[in-house]
């Protein structure tokens, strides 16, 4: 069976569940701390053979049972896009947390981020697509959850962003939807 | 009245959190379809009503799980589950208007009240988009002396401002299928604008 060694705060860590949940894909955990900086790693009885979320995502999406086609073409500049950014938010959010003082949490790349995110989703949503995936969700609604998720983690103000949160709700009633500390259960 | 959002986006089970010149909002659809608007703080400890979530037909909050009906009258406190909640304790509520494809919220109370456009035929939501202008600044570009609304051919244009140098506008439009086209002016919009403001 897979195996996933990840950190419970860590976003990226949490998309590969998020992954693996969604797909139906089986999968034990391991808690590393390591994940915390450099990402979560996958492996199985072997040893690890996938470093960071794009192998995981990659490795998941070639696996027999799974019917999310790999992004090709514009989606796959989108799936960058959203990795790059997931980076980005957990690296801003890590220094947020581990503060010693309280600080302005929101940087403008942050910011940027957020606009940019809104911009795609109301794009999609007015173009009838369902997800930034195509009809169904799929890799880069799952890398850019996490972003959603923890909005309030950095103090982003959600009234500016109708269509992130339109988008948090459609991903919570997915089924096989997980949490994580800072995305709680009860909506 | 200000208009706050549309309401494409205060579906049944959204709890919508909204700024207004300083006033703090949340706003959620009850079973029937009916937009309630109140103050965003929760009676009991202050906490934001808008970080809550939808139970039995009310809004309860994140805390301690305090269900407020439609009327904003505590009905439920997890705690105490055979209690029956004094009616003193109620949310702040707003009187809450939906027209025109937008949800408008009366901050004022009596006459004063800014009008609302007519809500004659269906008009459908493009998109809320903030914008990083002044409200007068915004005004000037569009030439909108008074009033939070404008007309114009088949496009309503409504504006709030959630906070300094930050505008939210609202775009509706009477045909849909004008949606796609409508919202591109909308960017193009917040490009020369915050483009103008550097």
């Amino acid at each position: 069976m897979l195996s996933l060694n990840g950190w419970v705060m860590d976003e990226r860590s949490y998309a590969a569940r998020l992954a693996a949940s969604l797909l139906a894909i089986p999968l034990t955990i391991q808690t590393d701390r390591r994940a915390e900086i450099f990402g979560p790693t996958l492996g199985d009885d072997e040893g690890v053979y996938c470093v960071g979320l794009y192998e995981i995502l990659r490795h998941f999406s070639r696996l027999p049972d799974v019917e999310r086609a790999w992004p090709e073409g514009e989606a796959r500049h989108a799936l960058e896009w959203a990795l790059e950014a997931l980076e980005s938010f957990s690296q801003a959010r890590r220094q947020a947390l581990g503060a010693t003082l309280p600080e302005k949490a929101e940087t403008d790349d942050v910011t940027l981020i957020f606009r940019v995110l809104e911009d795609r989703l109301s794009h999609a949503y007015l173009n009838g697509q369902e997800w930034l995936s195509g009809v169904s969700v799929g890799f880069i609604d799952i890398a850019v959850f996490p972003i959603a998720g923890l909005a309030r983690d950095l103090g982003i103000a959600m009234d500016l962003y109708p269509a992130i949160r339109r988008f948090v709700r459609k991903v919570r009633q997915l089924p096989g939807f997980v949490t994580m500390p800072g995305i709680a259960a009860c909506h | 009245m200000i208009p706050v959002a549309l309401s494409m986006d205060v579906a049944f089970g959204d709890v919508v959190p909204v700024r207004h010149e300083g006033q703090e909002l949340v706003l959620w659809r009850d079973e029937e379809g009916v937009v309630h608007g109140w103050e965003d703080r929760c009676p009991h400890r202050g906490v934001r009503l808008s970080l809550g979530f939808i139970r039995n037909n009310r809004l309860a909050c994140l805390y301690h799980g305090w269900q407020f009906d439609h009327e904003g009258r505590c009905r439920a406190i997890p705690a105490h589950p055979a209690l029956n909640p004094p009616s003193t304790i109620r949310t702040q509520s707003f009187h809450v208007e939906e027209k025109a494809g937008l949800i408008w919220v009366a901050l004022d109370s009596g006459e004063n009240r800014p009008l609302i456009p007519p809500a004659e035929g269906t008009w459908h939501g493009v998109r809320s988009l903030a914008i990083r202008v002044t409200l007068s600044e915004l005004r000037e570009a569009l030439v909108l002396e008074k009033g939070q609304w404008r007309l114009s051919s088949d496009r309503l244009l409504a504006l709030h401002s959630p906070e300094e140098g930050v505008t939210m506008v609202h775009l509706a439009v009477r045909d849909a299928s004008t949606r796609l086209k409508a919202a591109e002016w909308l960017l193009s919009l917040r490009d020369s604008m915050e483009e103008i403001r550097c």
